[in-house]
């Protein structure tokens, strides 16, 4: 073959590049100890290295999220343990109080510590972790518990009747009526004593008026309600009608225990839904075939309000027309015929129901499709009084068995009522009062026990996600390094030899170079 | 016999022989290392011999003619090569910018961007009602915002660069053309056969094809001396002998490829930009451009024909022929029918079956035939990877419009369709959920074209006019002073029953106007608020003592009219946080409507969607990948990985076509190249040969003598 001056020269330079760029390639990876060092090196590498960054990073965050959930879950472990020790501690005293060698004055001295240990009750349900309430729901921004004032009474005619009492004072109120009759309907004479029974003011309610006067309180009761006469020198109150005015608690949070239905877009019009279960967010529920309530109903539902829809379920015809019971997840959503008009049990097509739950939870994310819940109901472990949203009347949480005493009493595990009660008795100097409470006592200390195991279940839940997170970050962070970085052995020898080469090309290119007819002639 | 006069003759050839191989050894000396020369020689020819006694002699040599050491084989295939190296080299080139924007070795950038964006809802998550929490959020959106925004913007400006790239390398092919042109007529001129070769034009032709074929790709047909025809390889000429034509590039414009049978009268109009060229192929027959259902409908292709646009489910879209006033939108343009002419009147004539129009709405290159024919020549790649072998395939200008419209046409494309994605995503769940505050008053962001148009047709202008569903949307009301709802009752969906047809209590994107959204909330809530149209775009206001909040939406009506929204926009250049978020952060929506109809502040529903929402898997559909269904940060690291193999795959070519154009160019260097160690011996050679020569007239100089000498 010919060689040309400019082929030759032109195989040095473009040699002399090529090896030169492999070796300044090395030398970069050298540097960075990286292997891929833009997105060409290796593009699936790269894509892999970003998806496992994104991993890693909300590993991480994962386990951010456990340390504020143990934070929070941490703090009312403790609280409600300390909660169970008041509860101890009360017990003692209602067993010391419920015995007959003890004195009235020894009951008024242990009623000061009760009264206190209620109050410390009180505080420790309003517990805040980083100025959020733990035991309020969703409404983190309040205090969960109010101290209020409670009743109780030996008569069943007035617990089941309505009252509110306005006014504070911080030593139970007992209240006797004087005469028979319906509240409202007559004149009734009734009588009190701020001093646990010491001391009686005798009142009347006149007809017309519902409102009895304590002074400084005032109790409301609902009209028509029926009391019956004690004598004013007969203090036994298993007869007639006896009030304690004592302290109690609302519940301020919100509650998960509604759960709301609206419908669109169905003949139906008027008639009735109700949705069961346990829901943790809206459900929407879209019916896709039109059908009358006994047949087949085809149906998709979404628990994102709508982006992504299951499809496909079927409600199969079961000749019941009344209702239609369609599964959803969490619950069931049944579905009433509207009984007044015609042709009412006809769903159509495209028609569209919002199941709505009240929700109450805050619950963090602790790996993929796993969440804490790290508060909790206040009511649900406290007990108190409480007003759902849409009623017009508080009422005692779990039953009404705080608020009755006597002969008609039951035990109760509303833990902040049974302790409004050892006050209320205590401060009266009722010694069979005393010893009904110590039942509620503990009910209501086994009640928050089970409510303990709950939280310490959800803190178990924490650790053992994340030991898994710690072991899945170490793994993500080695898989990286797997892909990302160098093998710095091979790239040495890598390198060794790429410079050997350059070193070769140098030296072969200027040999040839020096080489020149015009040498010899 | 012969004189010594003729040994004279004799002498003086050679000498003259001698002299002319010196000096063209010395012309491939100095030009030894000109690009673009080729070696001559000078061939020697015997001069015709005189019959005689004793019998014929020979009258010495002559120097016949100066010829160049030139392979055309070898040159067609290398500039076939060279054409492919300099397309590969200029789009590797490009792209290794574009991959640095991408580059995220570092550890920053877009995924991160992502990632710390849907980590900031769950620290959100676990503290919904904390000032810094929701600042933190802000902030690192904001960043999120900027970076995607930034990353359209460099795209963007690549663009702009490479077309002034290309209106340079159309200046200087234009030029090459020209010259080529020139340079053929020239050659015709001086070229004697046999005897006058015009060596130096030819060699500048080679060189000039050379320059014009790393422009473009070529073909070359030569019939001898200056009859050269110079093509494109899709068979464009460029240089046909003395003449050649031009090139030209020029904005966008649409074009008509009506059936032979077909009498339409008008012309396909179109509003906005895209690195694509739209195909619209009429499916019906007789009909027209109509604004009901009635008009003609039409598919559209992005590549040139190959494949047509699909929805999610794979069924191939199909949209109608439209007016000015309800134009339709494709993808990235609004598209409408009108008289040649006058685009607001629409034409008379149907459409027949079969019927194409091309919307090229980007600058594009043309091949000038006459001065009133011009055909599009446009590099283009279908999006099954195949050149359309009817244009431009070569060259550095192939390579700058691959860069321009298939690589970063298709970026910009992943990245406004993530960004789309992530709004459309992000703004569903905010548009339900509830924040530290409830609303006096309410924006829509995204607007209409005409308020009377139902919102989830191609021509209402709505950005997501395509996600919107049947179904309903809750609201809740409440009283201002106390923050409870405003009665029991304050609360509901957006009943639509008075909107007649269809007389439904949901709302069906298909028959419902934003008048319509209008009057159903006037007649379901008009109590609590007045809704109106500002600027196409829907405005809540609420009546004295009352306040609002939005709750769940199986339509997507708020998302989609961007209530209640976090994002603005809908690609990924108008990205932006919805105005009344970005000035108050506690209009962050972490929580929801409970079931009470209470917005509490430590709710996290929606916080927790969000994260949900980045690990769930979404649906997004292109011209070019089809449907893809991945998570939208899987989707950018996917963006990520299609950006470093193109740069991989350029990079090969480039250096696989460089090795084969190099092995061309060193064959033809083997022939034509100069070797200084050759020509040195030939130097040599010739200079003994004219020594040999001058000693030859010397001896007959002196053989005159001796015969003058006689005569003494």
């Amino acid at each position: 073959m010919r060689v040309s001056q400019q082929m030759l020269f032109g195989t040095y330079v473009s040699n002399m590049n090529r090896s030169l760029t492999d070796l300044v390639e090395s030398n970069i990876q050298a540097q960075t100890q990286k292997r891929v060092n833009k997105p060409s090196d290796d593009p699936v590498g790269m894509s892999r290295i970003l998806n496992h960054r994104e991993t890693l990073a909300t590993v991480k965050q994962y386990r951010n999220n456990i340390d504020t959930a143990k934070g929070w879950l941490n703090l009312s472990d403790n609280t409600l343990i300390q909660s169970s020790t008041i509860v101890t501690r009360a017990k003692e005293l209602a067993q010391q109080a419920a015995s007959g060698t003890i004195t009235a004055d020894n009951r008024e001295q242990i009623s000061y510590e009760a009264r206190q240990l209620f109050q410390q009750l009180v505080s420790l349900a309003n517990t805040e972790y980083e100025g959020k309430s733990i035991y309020a729901g969703h409404k983190v921004d309040q205090n969960a518990f109010n101290q209020t004032l409670g009743m109780t009474t030996n008569d069943s005619n007035v617990s089941s009747q309505q009252f509110s009492i306005q006014g504070n004072t911080d030593r139970t109120i007992v209240v006797q009526f004087l005469d028979s009759g319906d509240v409202g309907a007559q004149n009734l004479d009734y009588r009190y004593s701020k001093d646990g029974g010491t001391t009686f003011i005798t009142k009347t309610l006149a007809a017309g008026a519902n409102t009895l006067d304590f002074d400084g309180v005032t109790m409301d009761l609902e009209n028509g309600t029926t009391v019956r006469a004690n004598s004013a020198t007969n203090t036994n109150d298993a007869t007639g009608t006896w009030m304690w005015v004592r302290p109690s608690a609302q519940y301020m949070g919100d509650d998960e225990d509604a759960i709301n239905v609206v419908g669109m877009n169905t003949p139906l019009g008027g008639g009735r839904t109700n949705a069961e279960g346990v829901f943790s967010g809206d459900v929407v529920v879209r019916i896709d075939s039109t059908g009358g309530l006994q047949s087949n109903i085809s149906y998709s539902f979404s628990q994102d309000g709508g982006t992504n829809w299951v499809e496909g379920n079927v409600k199969a015809a079961d000749g019941v027309a009344s209702n239609a019971v369609l599964s959803v997840p969490g619950g069931v959503l049944t579905i009433y015929s509207n009984a007044g008009a015609a042709g009412t049990n006809i769903l159509s097509s495209n028609a569209q129901f919002i199941v709505r739950p009240d929700t109450a939870a805050i619950n963090v994310q602790i790996q993929e499709n796993e969440y804490v819940k790290i508060n909790d109901v206040g009511k649900d472990i406290f007990g108190g009084v409480y007003q759902a949203p849409g009623e017009s009347n508080a009422s005692v949480v779990f039953n009404n068995n705080s608020m009755l005493t006597g002969s008609n009493s039951k035990a109760s595990q509303n833990l902040l009522e049974t302790m409004g009660n050892l006050v209320a008795f205590l401060e009266t100097n009722n010694q069979s009062g005393v010893q009904e409470c110590l039942d509620s006592l503990n009910k209501s200390q086994e009640h928050l026990l089970t409510r303990v195991a709950d939280v310490g279940g959800r803190e178990n839940r924490l650790a053992v996600a994340d030991n898994i997170l710690s072991s899945l970050e170490l793994n993500e962070k080695e898989r990286i390094s797997h892909i990302e970085d160098i093998d710095v052995g091979e790239l040495m020898t890598k390198l060794t030899q790429q410079q050997i080469v350059y070193e070769a090309v140098l030296k072969s290119s200027s040999m040839i170079m020096k080489m020149n007819l015009l040498n010899y002639v | 016999m012969s004189g010594v006069n003729a040994l004279f003759n004799l002498g003086s050839g050679a000498l003259f022989a001698s002299q002319s191989s010196i000096q063209v050894t010395g012309d491939n000396i100095a030009n030894v290392n000109t690009v673009g020369y080729s070696r001559r020689n000078v061939r020697l020819e015997e001069s015709r011999s005189i019959d005689g006694m004793p019998g014929q002699i020979g009258t010495g040599v002559r120097a016949a003619e100066v010829y160049r050491n030139f392979d055309q084989f070898i040159e067609n295939s290398y500039n076939d090569k060279a054409t492919e190296r300099e397309r590969w080299d200029s789009l590797y080139n490009n792209l290794r910018s574009v991959e640095s924007l991408f580059n995220e070795s570092s550890g920053y950038g877009i995924n991160s961007n992502l990632t710390t964006f849907f980590n900031d809802w769950q620290d959100l998550s676990q503290r919904p009602n904390n000032a810094a929490s929701r600042q933190q959020l802000l902030d690192d959106s904001r960043n999120m915002i900027s970076s995607i925004n930034g990353m359209q913007d460099n795209l963007d400006r690549y663009q702009q660069q490479v077309e002034d790239y290309i209106r340079q390398d159309v200046a200087v092919a234009n030029d090459l053309i020209t010259r080529i042109a020139d340079l053929n007529g020239r050659i015709n001129v001086e070229q004697i056969d046999g005897q006058n070769n015009p060596n130096a034009l030819y060699d500048e032709r080679a060189r000039l094809i050379r320059e014009l074929s790393e422009k473009m790709d070529t073909k070359t047909i030569d019939n001898g001396k200056g009859d050269m025809t110079i093509l494109t390889q899709a068979g464009q000429t460029l240089v046909d002998g003395d003449k050649g034509f031009s090139l030209s590039y020029d904005g966008p414009g649409s074009q008509n490829n009506l059936t032979p049978e077909s009498n339409f009268d008008g012309k396909a109009y179109f509003d906005g930009e895209s690195a694509f060229e739209y195909t619209l192929d009429v499916v019906d027959n007789g009909m027209g451009v109509g604004s009901g259902a009635g008009a003609a409908s039409f598919r559209v292709s992005l590549d040139g024909g190959t494949t047509w646009l699909k929805d999610a489910d794979g069924n191939t879209r199909t949209f109608f022929a439209r007016g000015e006033d309800n134009a339709i939108q494709v993808d990235d343009l609004k598209i409408w029918f009108g008289e040649t002419g006058d685009e607001s009147t629409s034409p008379v004539n149907n459409f027949s079956k079969g019927d194409r129009f091309t919307i090229v709405p980007k600058s594009a290159l043309y091949w000038v035939q006459t001065t009133s024919t011009k055909e599009n020549i446009t590099p283009q790649t279908s999006f099954t990877g195949q050149d359309d072998s009817r244009r431009l395939t070569g060259g550095t200008l192939t390579g700058l419009f691959s860069f321009r419209d298939q690589h970063v046409g298709e970026y910009k494309d992943r990245m406004d369709a993530l960004a789309n994605e992530l709004i459309w995503q992000t703004n569903r769940i905010h548009s339900q959920g509830s924040g530290l505050k409830a609303h006096n008053s309410m924006a829509g962001t995204y607007s209409v074209t005409t308020d009377d148009t139902a919102l989830g047709s191609g021509s209402s202008g709505l950005a997501f006019a395509d996600k919107l569903e049947s179904g309903n949307s809750m609201m809740y009301f409440y009283d201002s002073v106390t923050g409870d709802l405003a009665s029991g009752a304050s609360y509901g969906t957006i009943n639509f029953s008075s909107i007649v047809p269809p007389g439904v209590e949901n709302f069906d994107p298909d028959q419902h106007s934003m008048n319509d959204v209008v009057t159903a909330i006037n007649d379901s809530f008009g109590t609590y608020v007045n809704a109106s149209v500002i600027n196409h775009k829907l405005q809540i206001d609420a009546n004295d003592g009352y306040e609002f909040q939005m709750g769940t939406d199986t339509s997507g009506l708020f998302a989609g009219l961007g209530l209640n929204t976090f994002f603005e926009g809908h690609g990924a250049a108008n990205l932006s946080l919805n105005p009344s978020i970005n000035g108050d952060a506690s209009y962050i929506n972490a929580g929801h409507v409970n079931g009470a109809g209470e917005a509490n502040a430590g709710d996290n529903t929606s916080a927790l969607s969000m994260k949900a929402m980045a690990q769930a898997n979404v649906t997004i559909t292109t011209p070019f990948d089809g449907t893809t269904t991945q998570t939208l940060i899987e989707y950018y690291d996917s963006t990520v990985a299609a950006v470093g193999a193109d740069t991989g795959t350029a990079k090969f070519n480039f250096n696989f076509q460089q090795t084969l154009a190099t092995d061309l160019n060193q064959r033809q260097q083997e022939i034509s190249g100069v070797n200084i160690d050759e020509e040195m011996s030939n130097l040599i050679k010739f200079q003994h040969s004219y020594t040999a020569a001058a000693k030859l007239i010397t001896t007959a100089d002196q053989m005159l003598q001796t015969i003058l000498g006689l005569k003494n």
